[in-house]
């Protein structure tokens, strides 16, 4: 909550002393005076005191008037200003006071903003020490030296962070909020629901600055989509690249991995269990542990057999020798055919491969065609399509001559056959991938057989031609050969089964990542959000009837759920509304969010200021209504500064206590104190 | 019946503008010479090797060019809507609403990958070069 309470501004001169001060009351505070007499000036000044002029231009000049820059125009001459000064007592929720000043015309510098605590202008004698803040230069949001650092931890703001049109992420910057809060009279009125800065360069800049005013989950809740998609997709990256990884193992070694699923399951291990699989003779498969076992039986039989001499059975080497030759020529044979094989696999994937990027690109070059077509639909300039630009007669959407019968598919059933098409190809390129992979897998393990009847071959031969009693080569080799295979495999096995376990891990978090997921509302509203909106546009659409809102039926102008803005079913409001309908909108819309601010749990600082709202000729009748709505809404705070005649608005506030008339009359704002 | 985005009429008129536009002094090229960009500018693979070509890291006549019926077709249609016009006997000049929907097209960053292309070539194709190009595949 914020409130005002004394507001001063002095200015000294060559000419003496010059000033104004004045006590802005809790609930509704009218300036009124004729034109051209400092309305604004106050307001204004108040904004340059919050170091708030950022929401009106980047520039850092000054926003305010000769009178409190440079001379005040006197009777005798100007009198040349010296020295001025802003002062504003702010009130926040729990009671505190604080007093700001801030130099206009002075040596010090203007980026300084001086804090005392208390109520120094009220109540001078037990105001606290006083802390310089800075403004306006960067940091000025984040830092504790900044003025609106202070200023939102006073007002017990935690400001979100917000994304940046440069990718960085900031905090909600105050002046991004203050639009909602205050109406300039120059450039202030006139849009739905306000002007925002957009040179601070806050993306979603309306919807970030409503949800964050009315307190709305809506931007957790999509950041905590974001957040939950960020976490699922390094699951799923994660998940690929450990099945890469146990994939390229095992190729490495002849075997292939089976059934693990390409994306995170629910439930894991899943029915079909993952496995590893090797080839084993005859173009069939055996499990990883299957084939470790067997190999393990085998060389287990060899350790209970002594190593025969070379000598011993010459006749059965000479057997066994033809029979490995046999192999040899055997394997090659089926290896030649695996390889032309893959070969032929291997140009169908990239064909495929090609096919899809061509696919794309045309995809590409339909989404760009309908961009065209928009760009002709809103801009001036059009290709027309349909007919023939000379003779008006219908000719078809193509620049093929295809005869009369076959009709060109629409633009956009084109993009959906894309679609399709790509689908298509993308399901069988994974599955040719998937056919190299294991036809590489085979050829690998056809090679290691090849080499070990090569190396038996030779080993077989050796021990034909060595001294019959040393022991045989052929033997021995066999044996080192089994072993170092086995040794290789168990590695595998372990680290399969690393593999099997972070799958595992992967699988937990997946779930729970997924569970967050599902505790998402379903769109991007909570239930409280959606009672707050509804509440608002019930307010909304009371005063829109009750100001005389003339474009539509005041029930069909709702509160968008997507940004939060009034909108019209299907029309665009600012374009179609009377421009005195886009004032009563902007109050309507500016009201209603600091009812419902004061009413529910919110942001909302509880203070609204507008700077000569009656625009646009809207009719007396409809500026007063609107004064008795806001001047009804409890614990806030409004200032309305107003050059309406003099008579009515006194006769309001004879009626309405909660009004605080402080008349200018035709006098002038800045007067001589001393 | 499916039909590729370059055979749509509008697709190949915002590319006979942009090429105009783009790669064109003044606006305004010879039919020869926009044929040879047409083909050059059509797909990626096309793009990669007509820069090979000029860059002289591969022979003449990789760069085969074919003259287009449907693009003719699409010169008919831009010339027919007032987009270009045919001055001086044999050469397309971009008209002022040609140029300002090409403007759009760039503005509105469509077609970015042509645009780029485009803009990278410039206004550098000379009317000998397209020749030789057009030829060049009859050399071989």
């Amino acid at each position: 909550m914020l409130r005002f309470g004394t507001l001063q501004i002095s200015v000294t001169t060559d000419k003496g002393v010059f000033g104004v001060r004045h006590s802005f009351q809790p609930g509704m505070n009218i300036i009124r005076a004729e034109n051209w007499r400092g309305k604004s000036t106050i307001l204004t000044s108040m904004i340059y005191a919050l170091g708030m002029e950022g929401m009106l231009s980047p520039s850092q000049e000054v926003p305010l008037p000769h009178v409190l820059t440079r001379y005040i125009d006197q009777a005798d001459g100007n009198a040349n200003i010296t020295e001025s000064w802003v002062s504003l007592e702010i009130t926040n929720g729990k009671g505190e006071t604080a007093t700001v000043s801030r130099a206009i015309v002075s040596s010090r510098d203007r980026r300084l903003i001086t804090v005392r605590s208390g109520a120094a202008l009220a109540d001078p004698n037990n105001a606290g020490p006083s802390i310089d803040y800075f403004v306006r230069i960067r940091r000025s949001a984040v830092s504790d030296l900044g003025f609106h650092k202070f200023l939102a931890e006073f007002m017990d703001w935690s400001l979100p962070k917000a994304a940046q049109f440069d990718g960085e992420d900031s905090p909600l910057y105050l002046e991004t909020l203050f639009p909602l809060l205050f109406v300039e009279q120059k450039l202030g009125w006139g849009r739905i629901p306000a002007r925002f800065p957009t040179w601070l360069g806050v993306k979603n800049i309306r919807q970030r600055t409503v949800e964050f005013l009315l307190k709305l989950d809506a931007y957790e809740i999509a950041e905590e989509k974001t957040a939950v998609m960020a976490e699922l997709s390094r699951i799923r990256s994660a998940w690929s690249e450990n099945r890469t990884a146990a994939g390229r193992r095992a190729t490495a070694l002849g075997a292939i991995l089976n059934a693990i699923p390409t994306e995170p399951v629910s439930t894991w291990p899943p029915e079909i269990s993952p496995q590893i699989l090797i080839p084993s003779m005859g173009g069939q498969w055996e499990q990883l542990l299957g084939h470790l076992q067997r190999l393990r039986r085998r060389f287990s039989d060899f350790q209970n057999l002594e190593i025969p001499t070379a000598g011993a059975n010459d006749s059965e080497v000479r057997v066994a020798l033809n029979e490995a030759e046999n192999a040899v020529s055997g394997r090659e044979m089926v290896l030649r055919r695996m390889l032309d094989n893959l070969e032929s696999e291997i140009s169908e994937a990239d064909a495929i491969e090609e096919r899809i990027k061509s696919l794309r690109e045309d995809q590409r070059k339909y989404k760009d065609l309908l961009r065209l077509r928009e760009l002709g639909s809103e801009g001036p300039v059009a290709v027309e399509t349909e007919s023939c630009p000379t003779c008006h007669q219908p000719v078809s959407d193509s620049l093929l001559d295809m005869g009369k019968r076959a009709l060109p598919m629409s633009v956009e059933q084109n993009i959906a056959f894309y679609n399709e098409q790509l689908q298509l190809f993308e399901a069988v390129l994974a599955n040719a991938r998937a056919v190299v992979g294991a036809s590489e897998a085979q050829v690998t393990s056809i090679r290691k057989e090849l080499d070990e009847f090569r190396s038996r071959v030779r080993s077989l031969r050796e021990t034909l031609t060595s001294p019959s009693s040393s022991p045989s080569i052929e033997a021995l080799t066999e044996r080192i050969r089994l072993q170092e295979r086995i040794a290789s495999l168990e590695g595998l096995a372990d680290f399969w089964d690393e593999v099997l376990a972070t799958f595992a891990n992967l699988n937990d978090e997946w779930n729970s990542a997924m569970g967050r997921k599902a505790r998402l509302p379903k769109g991007a509203l909570s239930d409280n959000d959606e009672k707050k909106l509804h509440d608002l546009q019930t307010i909304f659409q009371r005063q829109l009837h009750s100001y005389g809102f003339g474009s539509s039926d005041e029930r069909r102008v709702t509160i968008s759920r997507g940004d939060y803005e009034p909108e019209l079913a299907d029309i665009n409001l600012a374009a179609d509304s009377a421009a005195s309908d886009v004032i009563r909108l902007q109050w309507a819309y500016l009201l209603s969010l600091l009812s419902v601010g004061v009413l529910e749990s919110t942001n909302h600082p509880g203070f609204l200021i507008f700077d000569e709202p009656q625009q646009q000729s809207v009719s007396d009748a409809n500026f007063l209504e609107m004064l008795k709505f806001a001047a009804a809404i409890p614990k806030s705070q409004t200032i309305i500064a107003t050059s309406h005649e003099k008579l009515g608005i006194g006769e309001l506030a004879r009626q309405l206590d909660s009004i605080h008339l402080w008349e200018l009359g035709d006098g002038r704002l800045i007067t001589k104190l001393t | 019946m499916a039909i590729a985005p370059d055979f749509r009429k509008d697709w190949k008129i915002a590319l006979l503008l942009l090429i105009l536009e783009l790669s064109s002094r003044s606006g305004k090229s010879s039919l020869k010479r926009l044929h040879v960009i047409h083909w050059a500018v059509r797909t990626s693979n096309h793009q990669h090797q007509f820069e090979q070509t000029r860059n002289a890291d591969v022979p003449l006549f990789a760069f085969k060019v074919r003259l287009e019926p449907a693009f003719s077709r699409a010169i008919e249609f831009a010339e027919a809507q007032k987009l270009a016009e045919w001055v001086e006997g044999d050469r397309v000049q971009i008209t002022e609403l040609g140029r300002s929907l090409a403007k759009q097209i760039i503005k509105n960053e469509v077609m970015q990958d042509e645009v780029a292309f485009l803009t990278r070539i410039g206004k550098s194709v000379t009317e000998t070069e397209a020749i030789k190009l057009i030829t060049g595949s009859r050399i071989a």
